[in-house]
């Protein structure tokens, strides 16, 4: 019907929820308000799609804080943390007719920071504490960073301590070794290729003609152990009595390939041999405290926001996740009261986050603590889960991150892309209790081209971005359940997984 | 249909010095008298030193209420509907002290003592929870050789039926148990209450809805039930109204916690939610729909 001296008005796409200033300047396309909906690419609008239960199992997986995507070597899986009763219960989810666990028991543990490796999951328990009017993230008192290796036994704790004991050892048969006073010790290896510092040292004057023979080679009591290598000084003129205060290295072809045998014999070689330095594994962390953050930054494993210092990062070996140097594998991000909240490389550059700051390093080939820090923001930063995951981690997706800010869902290429990404519902996002947005995750679904943010309020918050990553063509809604969501994950490519936590 | 009632007590809360009452030692006994109508004499004629000042507290029997002179007692979700209390008082049936005054007593109700000598003390009776909650007993003061004679302890009140025909239900899951979150709506088909001047919905002891309900009229009102332990509750009203002031029991809520987490998947086409019924029980599932779709705009509404 036409009335006369009005013309109709014809809308024929709709584009999203539109909530920033008063509800009379919404566009006629947007919509004041909306729930429960999804766009299509041209502009249609219809019911969201429902959801069903994952597994198959009798007793399946309740009161679920967190999901993972953990990408085994093997296939594609899941992790995830129910917490009942204060006890936080780490399991995995093979598929929907198998989950292992729990691999990992923790009382306390309400959230855990994870990032895949080569296969296995490195996990880090951490909670919420309340610092004065600041809630902080921060890995557990007197707990540690765990490794699990994908196969259904229980998680252990990363890195391991040195052998003990002392070595028996005598000229074996006729050989070689340049003549004199060395140390001599043992360096074991785990299933995951860790060394341990080296232990069970011992010293013994070799002869030039004889090779050396070790016996009552220490066993290690971690079942993890695979391997152990004879590490060995130069010769040495005159000692000090400090064994660490000499460089060992790896005696070149000196491994008991097991953890069962006691011996060693007739090993033979010459100081110029010895080429692979292991001094630097007695500086490691026998133990890697627990952190609320874990990333992976050219290859190697960060861990931050531990319970002691809110500000620290701790940076492994390249290609060594468990060995990181308690001398110079630590980065310090400024301190301001506010604990790091996330790390995440984005071309070659690691950007470290806390709630309001981001900074950035660049790996120099040099050891983490001499790399240069860079302020990119000092207003803007994000969450323990604030930066959207492709698949199974935090990571960029068409060279940029999708952040939550304060300011608002946001892109990042190195610096934050103003208008945000959530323009349209300025007033919505500011409208979320600030305090709560620790809860909020996000999760990229590229295939979709939706972006699925949990919000502190249970509900799912999405951005189609069909039409274009841009402020002005990103279609948002909100998805409510009659179940609380509280974690969200990208499963096999494009399927969406949703944690409920009652 | 009005009536008697009277509580008894479960329980000693406090009792500084059971050597006060001779030949009762324990609590069971001293219980009985309390509860008990024969008179008990509580003796402190064969200890030499001073009684001093003493307290004697005991818990209400809040899990059975006897009504009209019952033997057995009737249990607080067994209540008649509407049961309303307008009145309750602690009382002793006698209560003597030796002649020479020497020893006295003052009835005591929570923290409120009665006068020296009285023989009953009102009893608060804002809200059932509390006419079960709040204790009561005596503060006694003697000497070495007081003597007194007791003669019952308990809580005597009297009740009306304010409505017997209020209906609950529910009206989110109409006819289905009721679950946490759901909307509950009270109504009294006799239209003999007026629902507008309800103030709070208490749901057993511990949890109360207070107005504004989502819906209030003079002929029902809604609530929502909040987070709360699975469990039978007596569900009362609270009202200020110009017909009716005060507390009245309107029946009974069986809640169940229904533990819908676990781990789902979006399914592409799939035109309903699937949840399960209780998986921290097994993992039946119940298809519901997916909460009210909408969307408004500017010009043309919803």
């Amino acid at each position: 019907m036409r009335l006369r001296g009005h013309d109709p008005i014809i809308i024929d796409k709709f584009n999203g929820m539109y909530k920033r200033g008063h509800a009379d300047n919404t566009p006629l396309d947007h919509f004041t308000d909306c729930a429960n909906i999804k766009f299509s690419s041209g502009g249609d609008v219809s019911t969201r799609d429902g959801i069903d239960i994952v597994q198959s199992l009798a007793a399946p997986n309740t009161s679920i804080k967190r999901i993972y995507n953990y990408s085994t070597s093997t296939g594609n899986t899941l992790l995830l943390l129910t917490v009942v009763s204060g006890i936080g219960k780490i399991y995995h989810v093979v598929n929907a007719g198998t989950t292992y666990g729990p691999i990992l028991t923790i009382t306390g543990m309400t959230d855990f920071a994870f990032v895949a490796f080569n296969g296995r999951a490195y996990i880090s328990p951490f909670a919420t504490f309340t610092v004065g009017a600041l809630n902080v993230e921060k890995g557990l008192q007197s707990e540690f960073t765990y490794v699990y290796d994908g196969t259904g036994t229980n998680a252990r704790k990363a890195a391991g301590v040195a052998l003990t004991g002392a070595l028996s050892i005598a000229n074996g048969a006729a050989g070689h070794t340049d003549p004199g006073f060395h140390l001599f010790g043992f360096v074991s290896e785990t299933d995951t290729g860790y060394l341990s510092p080296p232990g069970a040292i011992t010293s013994f004057s070799t002869g030039a003609l004889s090779s050396v023979s070790f016996g009552t080679v220490p066993v290690s009591a971690d079942v993890h152990v695979t391997k152990r290598h004879l590490v060995a000084t130069k010769v040495i003129t005159s000692y000090s009595g400090n064994p660490e205060g000499y460089t060992f290295y790896f005696v070149p072809n000196a491994t008991i390939n097991d953890n069962t045998t006691l011996f060693l014999n007739n090993q033979s070689f010459y100081d110029q041999d010895l080429l692979d330095d292991a001094s630097h594994l007695f500086d490691n962390y026998t133990e890697i405290p627990a952190g609320a953050v874990l990333s992976n930054y050219h290859d190697r494993l960060c861990v931050a926001a531990t319970y002691t210092d809110i500000s620290l990062m701790l940076v492994s070996t390249p290609g060594e996740p468990e060995a990181i140097s308690q001398i110079d594998g630590l980065i310090t991000v400024p301190l301001d009261g506010n604990p790091i909240t996330n790390a995440q490389e984005l071309r070659d550059i690691l950007y470290v986050t806390k709630r309001s700051r981001t900074v950035s390093y660049i790996d120099n080939g040099d050891v983490p603590s001499s790399w240069p820090m860079v302020l990119v923001d000092n207003a803007l930063g994000t969450f323990v889960h604030g930066v959207a995951t492709v698949l199974d981690s935090g990571s960029s997706s068409v060279d940029y991150l999708i952040i939550c800010t304060y300011q608002g869902v946001t892109l990042f290429n190195g610096r934050y892309i103003i208008p945000e990404l959530s323009w349209k519902i300025e007033d919505y996002w500011k409208a979320l209790t600030r305090a709560d947005f620790r809860l909020l995750q996000i999760i990229n679904a590229p295939i979709q081209k939706e972006i699925y943010i949990v919000l502190p309020t249970n509900d799912i918050l999405v951005g189609n971005y069909a039409n274009g990553m841009d402020p002005m063509k990103i279609k948002w809604s909100v998805w409510t359940y009659d179940t609380a969501i509280n974690s969200v994950a990208v499963w096999n490519i494009d399927e969406i997984l949703l944690g409920a936590e009652r | 249909m009005p009536g008697i009632f009277n509580i008894k007590a479960v329980s000693i809360q406090t009792q500084t010095g059971t050597w006060l009452f001779s030949g009762i030692g324990t609590v069971y006994t001293l219980l009985q008298t309390l509860n008990n109508t024969n008179p008990v004499v509580l003796n402190k004629t064969q200890q030499s030193q001073d009684i001093g000042a003493k307290v004697l507290v005991a818990l209400p029997n809040s899990s059975g209420i006897y009504l009209d002179s019952a033997i057995v007692p009737t249990s607080q979700n067994s209540l008649p509907v509407g049961f309303h209390v307008p009145f309750a008082q602690l009382q002793v049936n006698s209560l003597a002290t030796d002649g020479d005054h020497s020893a006295s007593f003052r009835l005591r109700v929570g923290a409120a003592l009665a006068a020296p000598g009285a023989l009953n003390l009102a009893y608060p009776i804002s809200s059932l929870n509390t006419l079960l909650a709040t204790t009561f007993g005596l503060d006694y003061t003697g000497t070495a050789t007081s003597l007194v004679v007791l003669d019952g302890l308990y809580i005597l009140g009297t009740y009306t039926q304010i409505s017997t025909s209020w209906v609950i239900t529910n009206v989110t899951h109409p006819g289905q148990n009721f679950q946490v979150g759901d909307t509950v709506k009270i109504s009294d088909p006799s239209l003999i209450f007026d629902f507008s001047t309800i103030t709070s919905v208490a749901v057993g002891p511990s949890i109360t809805v207070t107005a504004p309900f989502p819906v209030q009229s003079t002929t029902e009102i809604e609530f929502v039930i909040p987070a709360m332990s699975s469990g039978t509750y007596s569900v009362e009203i609270h009202d200020n109204g110009t017909q009716f002031t005060g507390w009245a029991v309107v029946g009974t809520l069986t809640v169940f916690v229904i533990n819908t987490s676990g781990l789902y998947k979006i399914v592409s086409g799939k035109t309903h939610d699937t949840l399960y019924l209780d998986s921290s029980t097994d993992n039946t599932t119940e298809n519901v729909k997916i909460p009210n779709p909408f969307f408004k705009t500017g010009y043309i509404g919803q």
